[in-house]
């Protein structure tokens, strides 16, 4: 059986190369339009003959490629951190306990995590004007937090569910308080 | 929220309320959240949607329904909806045939097998937006599609300028970078099934087709399930590569509806309106995915 197996594996690696192929040319064509100077006019399947680093440079110099790196940077970390702890917590409960707040809530979340955030998109910007959140790092990251709230709750309230319960009551007969079966 | 009301009556409490309590107090950050950037905009943009504010200005009047008898009326609404069902809908097939297919592909052992999981799932962690400039020159006048149009000495195509070849075109973007998604929900979905299904099926003698359809396809409806969902409220959240291939263009001809109320309040300075179509953009689409989530789900559990 596991010879017949072996015997019909060939096919898979064409397949490997069409795929790799069909994933990787648009960042081989990105590669070799970066390296061209703007004056460069050949074909963009045609990596430069003398490849350049001035498109690089002017990244750095005139695009700040830097200081959008740390925004995002920092941008990231802040609302992963949130996004992860207040999750959990917030997860807890809602996979715990069966009760109209709880449900209610529950398909708020989904209701959120489904509706692009754009479709609030004025009166939250207006909102955030009346917060003083516009042009400051907390404005993005509370928003993002919230949007991406729901997907951290949901992936949390999931594999809470699938510990089992009588772990919890084995916690409370060894005296671990509400807060510390969380 | 009894436990809330027994916190005055009683000093002691007993250990249910307490925890009852404490769960409580574990929602209470979301909970603000959810009221402070969710809640009170979407209050206030129906409050908007009934003005003909221009998004900065001090003064304003209220126009009551009017905006939404135009809503009703905008030919640019209608085609923003059947883009955004489109891009949703379509994307959400491809990218579960192609994640399926990926997937099924690459559980076998193989060497090779790492590499393939790997290319596929890179452009998931390249941002869309990056993604549409990226795919930008492949579809421009002077092009990467056209250099292979060229080569076969056809006539260049203006990609981008037909607002339904953009359309499809940005599903197929959209549902090749994101393919890789579905590839590791199925991946994982696959490697949950228990060898012993796999061989009781030897002994019975079924292989290929059927073995897929009553074996695998059964077991992995949960991953089904879950790769459809995500898929669908990716697509009709589409934005970013909109914005970076045609902006919504030619015309209006491939707006979602996501892009259109970006288009209508900083573009064309219309914070009413915009948020009238943002408010029927929130609540169709929030019916939609709501729906398609709760039968799935019904569904899935009936066949489990």
């Amino acid at each position: 059986m596991s010879m017949v197996r072996k015997d019909r594996q060939w096919w898979r690696y064409p397949v490997l190369v069409l795929v790799i192929a069909a994933y990787l040319t648009p960042i081989y064509v990105l590669t070799g339009i970066s390296f061209k100077p703007a004056s460069d006019l050949s074909s963009y399947w045609h990596f430069p003959d003398n490849p350049t680093w001035q498109n690089f440079i002017s990244a750095v110099v005139t695009g700040h490629i830097f200081t959008a790196l740390k925004n995002t940077i920092i941008i990231t970390a802040c609302s992963v951190v949130l996004i992860v702890s207040v999750g959990a917590i917030t997860a807890y409960p809602l996979a715990r306990m069966k009760t109209k707040f709880t449900k209610g809530m529950t398909a708020f979340a989904l209701i959120i995590m489904m509706v692009p955030p754009l479709s609030i998109l004025v009166p939250l910007y207006a909102t955030l004007v009346g917060y003083g959140g516009i042009n400051r790092y907390w404005g993005i990251i509370v928003t993002l937090l919230t949007f991406e709230l729901p997907l951290s709750i949901f992936l949390y309230a999931n594999f809470i569910r699938a510990i089992p319960q009588t772990l919890d009551e084995a916690a409370h007969i060894d005296g671990a308080g509400p807060v510390q079966k969380a | 929220m009894n436990s809330f009301r027994k916190v005055g009556m009683k000093k002691q409490l007993s250990f249910k309320q307490q925890e009852d309590l404490v769960m409580y107090l574990f929602t209470i950050p979301a909970l603000i959240l959810f009221v402070m950037f969710v809640i009170i905009p979407f209050v206030r943009g129906i409050f908007l949607s009934a003005t003909n504010w221009n998004g900065y200005s001090q003064h304003f009047k209220i126009t009551g329904i009017k905006n939404y008898v135009r809503l009703c009326t905008d030919p640019n609404v209608l085609r923003a909806l059947g883009n955004t069902l489109i891009y949703g809908c379509g994307s959400t097939l491809l990218q579960n045939v192609a994640g399926l297919l990926f997937a099924l592909y690459l559980n076998k052992n193989f060497v090779g097998r790492t590499l393939g999981r790997t290319v596929i799932y890179l452009p998931v962690m390249i941002a869309p937006l990056i993604m549409g400039y990226v795919m930008y020159f492949f579809f421009t006048l002077g092009g990467a599609m056209n250099d292979v149009r060229a080569f076969f000495s056809q006539a260049p195509l203006d990609w981008l300028s037909d607002g339904k070849r953009a359309v499809a075109i940005m599903t197929l973007i959209n549902s090749w970078q994101f393919a890789g998604i579905s590839m590791v929900i199925y991946l994982a979905g696959l490697q949950g099934i228990p060898t012993m299904y796999y061989e009781a099926a030897e002994m019975d003698g079924v292989y290929g087709w059927k073995l897929f359809t009553c074996v695998t396809l059964p077991l992995l409806a949960p991953a089904v399930t879950s790769s459809i969902v995500i898929n669908l409220i990716g697509g009709l959240k589409l934005f970013d590569i909109i914005m970076a291939l045609t902006g919504g263009g030619p015309g209006y001809d491939s707006h979602s509806l996501s892009t259109l109320v970006n288009r209508t309040y900083f573009g064309s300075e219309n914070g009413g309106y915009a948020s009238a179509v943002g408010l029927f953009a929130f609540v169709l689409i929030g019916v939609i995915s709501y729906f398609a989530t709760t039968t799935l789900n019904r569904y899935q559990e009936a066949m489990s």
